[in-house]
C-alpha cells in the first residue's frame, strides 16, 4: 500500500510538471461545453421538457458529461502503448512491482489530478457561467461519487485491453482513437442514452460504458429511484470483475509475445 | 549450483517479409509471409557469485536478446536460464529485487522529476531501509559526482549525466547481479572513467556480480575477468581475459628508430621466428613469435647492425584478437 502511494504520489510529480497545458485543456472543455449547450438550447426553443429532463436538467448533463468525458482522450493505454510502440515495456517490466500494479498506479494518479485541477474547477466554473440542477439529493451525490469512482475500474480495464491491442498492431495511437470514439458514443456523452430507440437503450444501459457517464449523471439528477440506483451500480461492479478476469487472462497470453522493439 | 546457469538457450523471431516496394508491400498484406530468425542458437554457460564477464559479439549478435532473456522480460523459445535457482520469466518480479540493469539507450528514471524523486521511489519498491539508502546514495554521489543533478530533473540532463544517475539507481537496492547492456555508449572519456572506477569498485567491495555487454574494449579490459564472445547466436569463445590474451597474443610486433638501416638492410640479416621489415630508413619492424625467441635476444640483434635511438613493442590488444577470432578463423 505505501509502495503505491508513492507510485502514485510519482505520476502527480510528472503531470505536475506541465501546468501550463492544463490551461488550454480546460479552455477545450470549457469550449465543448458551451457548444453542447448552445445546441440543446436550440431544441429547448419551443419546449420544456424532453423525456421528463428540463433544460436545467439537461445542462447539468452536458457539464457533468463533458468533464467526464475528457477522460476518454486519456487514460493510460496511451501510456501502455507507447511503452511497446517504443521498446521502454522492458524497462517496466524490470521494476520490482506487477505490471497491472504499476499501471494501475498510474490511472489513480491520472485520475486525481484530472479530479484536483481539471474536473472540480472546470464543473464549477461551468456551473456558475451556464447555471443547471445541482444534486437531488444528499444521498445521489454520494452515491454519483461512487458510482464515478467504480468507473474508474471499468475504464481502466478497457484501457488496458486497448493497450494489449498495441502488442499486435505495434502502433501506438490508432486504437487509442477507436477507443475514445467507441467510448464517447456508448456511454452517452455525445448524445444521452434516453435519445436512443428503445431497444438500443436497453442494451446501452446494461453494457460496461454507460457506467462511465449516463449511470452517475442519472443517480445526480435523481432520474433513477434508490433501487434501480443501486442496481445499476451493481452492474457496474459486476463488469469491473469480468473486466479484471478478461484482461489478466489477455495478458498472460500477451506477455510471453513481448517483444522489445529497438534493441 | 552456480548463480547463473544457462542452458542450451534459444530465441527466435518471427519476422514478416514485407519485400521490396510499395507493389510487394501490397502483396504482403495479402499474403504474410513470415521468416524465423534464431537470435540466440545454443548457447550454454554458468556464472558464480561474483564473477565479472564481459559478453561480447558484433551488432546483431544475439547479446541483448540473451540480457533479456536473463532478465526475464522474454521468454526463450528452447533451454532453460535459472537465477539464483529461479527462472527469471516465471518469478519476475521476485527476481527484480535481486537484480539491477542498466541499458545505454534507456533510461530506468522518471524523465518529469528530480532525479532524487526517482531514487527515493525505488527506495520505496525495492524495501531498501533508510540507512543503507542513505549511506548508498552518499557513497554513489561522491564516486560519480551527482551532488549537482541529483535536484534537477532528468529531462535537462546530459547523456553522460544520465547515464551515471542511471548507473546508481541500478546499485541502490544492493543488487545481487547487475546486467550492464552497453552502459559506455555514446559517452565522453571522463564519464566512461567514472562509470568504470565505480563498477570495478562495487565489484571489488561488494561481490556484485556482472554481465557486461559492450564495444568499447576498454570497458571489458578494465572491468572484466571473463569474457564471453558470441557470434551468430553462439558461443565462439568462453574464457579467462588473461588466458585469451596468452593463447592468441603469440605475435609482438617491436619497432625500432635507428640512426641509419643500411647495415642491416643491405646484409639481408635474418634471426628465425622473426620477419623484419624496413619501412624507411630510419624505422625497422620486427614481428616476432614469443614461443621462440624473446624480445631481447631481437634487440640485441638488431644493435650489432646499427645503433638503436628509440624502441617500441606492442602486443595485439583484447580487441584485435577477438576480431581476428571472429573474421579469421570462422
Amino acid at each position: 500500500m505505501k509502495k503505491f502511494y508513492y507510485m502514485v504520489r510519482m505520476v502527480f510529480m510528472e503531470k505536475m510538471a506541465y501546468m501550463k497545458a492544463l490551461l488550454f485543456d480546460a479552455a477545450a472543455a470549457l469550449a465543448s461545453i458551451f457548444v453542447y449547450y448552445c445546441l440543446w438550447r436550440v431544441v429547448f426553443k419551443d419546449r420544456n421538457e424532453m423525456q421528463g429532463f428540463t433544460m436545467v436538467e439537461i445542462t447539468t448533463y452536458i457539464i457533468l458529461s463533458r468533464t467526464l468525458a475528457m477522460q476518454f482522450s486519456e487514460g493510460i493505454n496511451r501510456e501502455f502503448a507507447l511503452w511497446i510502440y517504443e521498446g521502454s515495456i522492458g524497462t517496466e517490466m524490470l521494476r520490482p512491482v506487477r505490471l497491472f500494479t504499476n499501471l494501475f498506479s498510474r490511472r489513480v494518479g491520472e485520475f486525481l489530478f484530472y479530479i484536483t485541477f481539471k474536473a472540480v474547477p472546470i464543473m464549477l466554473l461551468a456551473f456558475l457561467l451556464l447555471g443547471g440542477a445541482g444534486p437531488a439529493g444528499g444521498i445521489n451525490l454520494l452515491l454519483f461519487l461512487l458510482s464515478v469512482l467504480i468507473s474508474i475500474g471499468i475504464m481502466f480495464y478497457v484501457e488496458m485491453l486497448v493497450g494489449m491491442g498495441s502488442f499486435y498492431t505495434l502502433t501506438h495511437y490508432a486504437l487509442g482513437y477507436t477507443k475514445t470514439a467507441v467510448l464517447d458514443l456508448l456511454s452517452g456523452s455525445v448524445v444521452p442514452i434516453f435519445l436512443f430507440p428503445g431497444f438500443i437503450q436497453e442494451i446501452l444501459t446494461f453494457l460496461p460504458f454507460a457506467g462511465m457517464v449516463s449511470v452517475p449523471i442519472n443517480i445526480f439528477l435523481g432520474k433513477y429511484t434508490l433501487r434501480e440506483s443501486l442496481m445499476y451500480i451493481g452492474i457496474q461492479c459486476f463488469w469491473v470483475i469480468i473486466m479484471y478476469f478478461l484482461a489478466h487472462g489477455c495478458f498472460h497470453k500477451v506477455i510471453k509475445k513481448v517483444v522489445v522493439q529497438g534493441g | 549450483m552456480a548463480l547463473i546457469e544457462v542452458e542450451n538457450l534459444v530465441k527466435e523471431y518471427k519476422r514478416k517479409i514485407s519485400g521490396e516496394g510499395i507493389k510487394d508491400a501490397l502483396y504482403h498484406i495479402l499474403h504474410p509471409v513470415y521468416e524465423t530468425f534464431r537470435a540466440v542458437d545454443d548457447i550454454s554457460f554458468s556464472i558464480e557469485k561474483g564473477e565479472s564477464v564481459g559478453y561480447i559479439g558484433p551488432n546483431g549478435s544475439g547479446k541483448s536478446t540473451t540480457i533479456k532473456m536473463l532478465t526475464g522480460i522474454l521468454t526463450p523459445t528452447a533451454g532453460s536460464i535459472h537465477i539464483n535457482g529461479r527462472i527469471p520469466t516465471k518469478e519476475r518480479i521476485k527476481n527484480n529485487r535481486e537484480i539491477g540493469v542498466v541499458t545505454g539507450n534507456r533510461s530506468t528514471l522518471y524523465w518529469d522529476v528530480p532525479i532524487i524523486e526517482s531514487f527515493r521511489l525505488f527506495q520505496k519498491l525495492y524495501e531498501v531501509p533508510d540507512n543503507i539508502f542513505r549511506k548508498n546514495l552518499e557513497e554513489f554521489t561522491e564516486i560519480m559526482g551527482l551532488e549537482s543533478l541529483l535536484h534537477v530533473p532528468e529531462r535537462q540532463l546530459s547523456l553522460g549525466q544520465r547515464m551515471r544517475c542511471n548507473i546508481a539507481a541500478a546499485f541502490l537496492h544492493n543488487p545481487k547481479t547487475v546486467y550492464l547492456d552497453e552502459p559506455t555508449i555514446g559517452l565522453d572519456s571522463e564519464s566512461k572513467r567514472r562509470i568504470r572506477t565505480f563498477i570495478k569498485k562495487m565489484n571489488d567491495e561488494r561481490d556484485t556480480t556482472f554481465i557486461i555487454t559492450s564495444h568499447d574494449f576498454q570497458d571489458i579490459e578494465m572491468l572484466c575477468r571473463r569474457i564471453i564472445l558470441i557470434n551468430h547466436g553462439k558461443v565462439v569463445l568462453d574464457n579467462d581475459i588473461e588466458k585469451v590474451r596468452k593463447d592468441f597474443d603469440q605475435k609482438k610486433k617491436v619497432r625500432f628508430e635507428v640512426e641509419n638501416n643500411y647495415a642491416m638492410k643491405s646484409g639481408e640479416h635474418c634471426l628465425p621466428g622473426v620477419s623484419f621489415q624496413y619501412i624507411d630508413s630510419y624505422l625497422i619492424e620486427a614481428e616476432y613469435n614469443t614461443e621462440e625467441v624473446d624480445a631481447m635476444t631481437v634487440v640485441g640483434f638488431v644493435s650489432k647492425y646499427c645503433p638503436i635511438k628509440d624502441i617500441t613493442i606492442t602486443g595485439r590488444d583484447i580487441e584485435t584478437i577477438v576480431q581476428d577470432i571472429l573474421y579469421k578463423r570462422l
